[in-house]
């Protein structure tokens, strides 16, 4: 390539470098609300993330999902604040011809700043070996937990420290099956407004045969925090 | 998307240095060219810049692009967002690692810049192997599994 771009951020992270071949900025496309039991349609290659509604249910203050059953869709047990995130090449650009599109040696566009009406801020990032998930209060198993678990087998849970208000997080890998017979979460995150602290859930719950409890299960992956940008 | 919406891009700020490669044919000189830019806009339809260079040295390096309101930075040199790197499925009888699935810029130990999950409606969490420019997954289950998978940088 003879030419090209490369940003830096303040601190020296990575911002854009069109000297990549497959890494692409994923801009916002879209954001709003998903009731609980409701699903956010998503394309090949979106990152979908996702907050809580509200901040006072004991319930519903946490991000549960299903996002390996459907290619097409994150499902969430409870409402939530969606934002979907979508690769530069696979955005709808309308009208204007001017602004920053950066492509990279194939031709693929990594960048279009049309596109970028809101970006999505990355706060942190947790590898999958740096955290665990458990069995949290007021948990769909119904299963009594009197405080929030910081860790588990001497594995923290805590995926990001500080107010979660405007906290979302990334629907990487989760999943869910909350029914009569057992309930099972993977990968999901429980906001502790209380403590200002998100904190990873996941647990399977047997209520028929043999009744018995799993706590502690591990993560389907790492797992990157944000914040909207409007 | 409104037409407030399609001026974003109108809104550029440059405040800091802009680095350029050099092409090619002149490898073998200076490597990169730095512009510094003290600000930078580009209005609307006219296309008026208006650039002035600076030579104020503790100034702030970068790209920022600001929504239609100018208030909020969306992406630049404070907002590096998410960028997409690989996504899939792959199915893996029980006990099976997939091949490599290729994935730019990993490192084994990369995990605070490069992330990648991998999951599956069933209760079995897989081992991800990270290796260089690529990963791998495990199934450690017992039977047929599809793993649905996403890696990205941030």
């Amino acid at each position: 390539m003879a030419f090209g771009i490369e940003g830096t951020t303040d601190s020296g992270g990575f911002l854009i470098d069109s000297n990549t071949t497959a890494t692409e900025y994923l801009t916002v496309v879209s954001s709003g609300t998903t009731n609980a039991g409701a699903s956010v349609t998503r394309q090949a290659g979106d990152l979908v993330f996702a907050k809580p509604t509200g901040t006072s249910s004991s319930t519903a203050n946490r991000v549960i999902y299903d996002s390996v059953s459907s290619s097409t869709a994150v499902k969430f047990l409870h409402q939530v604040n969606h934002v979907v995130l979508r690769k530069a090449q696979s955005t709808t650009i309308s009208g204007s011809n001017f602004g920053i599109q950066i492509k990279n040696a194939s031709n693929v566009i990594i960048f279009d700043s049309r596109s970028a009406t809101s970006g999505m801020k990355i706060l942190g990032g947790k590898a999958q070996s740096a955290y665990t998930t458990a069995m949290q209060p007021n948990n769909s198993a119904s299963v009594n937990v009197t405080s929030p678990a910081t860790s588990f087998g001497g594995v923290s849970t805590i995926i990001h420290s500080g107010s979660p208000t405007n906290v979302y997080i990334a629907c990487l890998g989760g999943y869910y099956d909350i029914n009569g017979n057992f309930q099972l979460v993977v990968g999901g995150a429980y906001y502790d407004y209380s403590n200002n602290r998100i904190l990873g859930e996941g647990y399977f719950d047997l209520d028929v045969f043999s009744p018995s409890t799993t706590f502690g299960i591990a993560p389907f992956g790492d797992i990157i925090t944000g914040e909207l940008v409007t | 998307m409104s037409t407030a919406n399609m001026q974003v891009p109108l809104y550029l700020h440059y405040s800091g240095a802009v680095k350029r490669r050099a092409p090619l044919w002149c490898a073998r000189a200076t490597p990169h060219v730095q512009l510094w830019v003290f600000s930078k806009h580009l209005q609307k339809k006219s296309l008026t810049l208006n650039v002035i260079f600076s030579i104020i040295l503790f100034m702030a390096f970068g790209i920022k692009i600001f929504n239609a309101n100018g208030t909020s930075e969306i992406f630049g040199s404070s907002v590096s967002g998410s960028h997409f790197l690989a996504s899939g499925s792959v199915s893996l009888a029980g006990g099976a690692t997939s091949s490599a699935i290729s994935c730019e810029g990993m490192t084994s130990s990369n995990t605070s810049t490069v992330g990648v999950s991998a999951g599956s409606n069933v209760f079995n969490t897989p081992t991800i192997t990270r290796g260089t420019g690529s990963f791998t997954i495990k199934n450690n289950g017992g039977s047929t599994t599809t793993f649905t998978y996403f890696a990205y940088r941030f």
